[in-house]
């Protein structure tokens, strides 16, 4: 049984070129968590979408999964692992948008403030220092309070297909720990 | 509805030929030349509704009057040709999904196609965006073009192309042997 793989794509879901989107049509067992709505992405409705997710990806293979969030998507993660509690085999956390700076769009800012506490789940975020969205030092905090590894790339911009991230496997080789 | 813009913002409103966000730490651009100002205006939506959330406004100093460049839903940038007479919009629908538009400023702005430079481009792959980069020169600009799917394989892609508004457009990355990240 391969170990399932779920991707949480951000604000407007991930595009065909996305990296979530060709590591979902790659990886064996890999499936996109499909929100009730991407262009006002509710905290509340985001997370009760994921549990659902994860319930489903339980019945049908009782093994934990490992995440993978862009964006947004890390921070529904997030909110998640502060209501719920479910085996999980690791989540990489890709450029979590920072929406509690000034200037974050207003469909976004229900997701703050994000919570800050040890995830219960190993765990690695991956943030440049030149995101628009992040700035390194929000990185790096957010990791530690939530006791993730810390990947950084220079120069890496939003991670995104905009950044030049379609394949990318030097971000793929970060989830395969978690898939050995 | 038009907003009224007092005078104090005019005279504040910077100079650039790179590309500026909007909305962003500043909410108007003007052009080199001096004779437009661009202006960003947070319109009114009901809530629960992203469409149209944005409005680009075009003034004319010199002349007088003011035409809607664009209503938009997310975030655009924009840029003047360093002579003025060319304006470069991209307006972002998703943090990965872009698209260009080209107006020429002389009496009143007017939409020039790009369909000559980026339309061949676009029918090569399964889906397209195009960034402003920036002017090169008041005759030149760079735009950034990814998407997914060529004519032989669904791979991704992301080029930088360089655009002469009297001639073609030729690539500019990536070079050759540039890896994969």
């Amino acid at each position: 049984m391969s170990v399932p793989v779920l991707m949480i794509p951000g604000w407007q879901n991930s595009g065909p070129g996305h990296w979530q989107s060709l590591w979902e049509s790659q990886i064996r067992g890999a499936l996109r968590v499909e929100m009730p709505n991407w262009d006002f992405p509710h905290r509340e409705n985001w997370v009760d979408a994921l549990e659902d997710a994860l319930g489903s990806s339980w019945r049908e293979t009782e093994t934990p999964p490992v995440l993978v969030g862009h964006s947004v998507g890390c921070l529904a993660i997030v909110h998640w692992a502060a209501s719920f509690q479910r085996p999980i085999a690791g989540a990489l956390l890709v450029a979590p948008a920072d929406v509690e700076r000034p200037g974050c769009p207003e469909p976004l800012r229900n997701f703050a403030p994000v919570p800050r506490f040890r995830l219960p789940f190993p765990s690695r975020v991956v943030a440049a220092d030149d995101d628009a969205f992040l700035s390194e030092a929000t990185a790096r905090g957010l990791a530690a309070s939530w006791g993730s590894a810390f990947t950084l790339v220079p120069g890496g911009g939003h991670l995104n297909a905009a950044s030049g991230y379609g394949e990318w496997p030097a971000g793929e080789a970060l989830l395969q720990e978690w898939l050995r | 509805m038009i907003p009224f813009l007092p005078p104090p913002q005019i005279e504040e409103a910077p100079f650039a030929s790179a590309p500026r966000p909007f909305p962003g730490p500043g909410e108007t651009l003007r052009s080199p030349d001096g004779r437009w100002l661009l202006v960003h205006v947070a319109a009114q939506q009901p809530e629960g509704q992203l469409k149209g959330a944005h409005l680009l406004l075009l003034m004319d100093l010199k002349g007088g009057g003011t035409s809607r460049l664009l209503s938009y839903n997310r975030h655009a940038d924009a840029c003047f040709s360093p002579d003025g007479r060319h304006l470069l919009v991209t307006d972002w629908s998703a943090a990965d999904a872009a698209s260009v538009r080209l107006y020429r400023l002389e009496g009143t702005p007017v939409r020039a196609s790009l369909e000559r430079w980026i339309g061949p481009l676009q029918r090569q792959a399964k889906s397209s965006s195009f960034q402003v980069l920036g002017w090169q020169d008041s005759k030149t600009f760079r735009l950034q073009w990814w998407g997914y799917g060529g004519e032989a394989e669904a791979k991704s892609f992301r080029k930088g192309l360089e655009v002469r508004l009297d001639d073609g457009v030729k690539e500019v990355y990536p070079r050759e042997g540039e890896a994969a990240r």
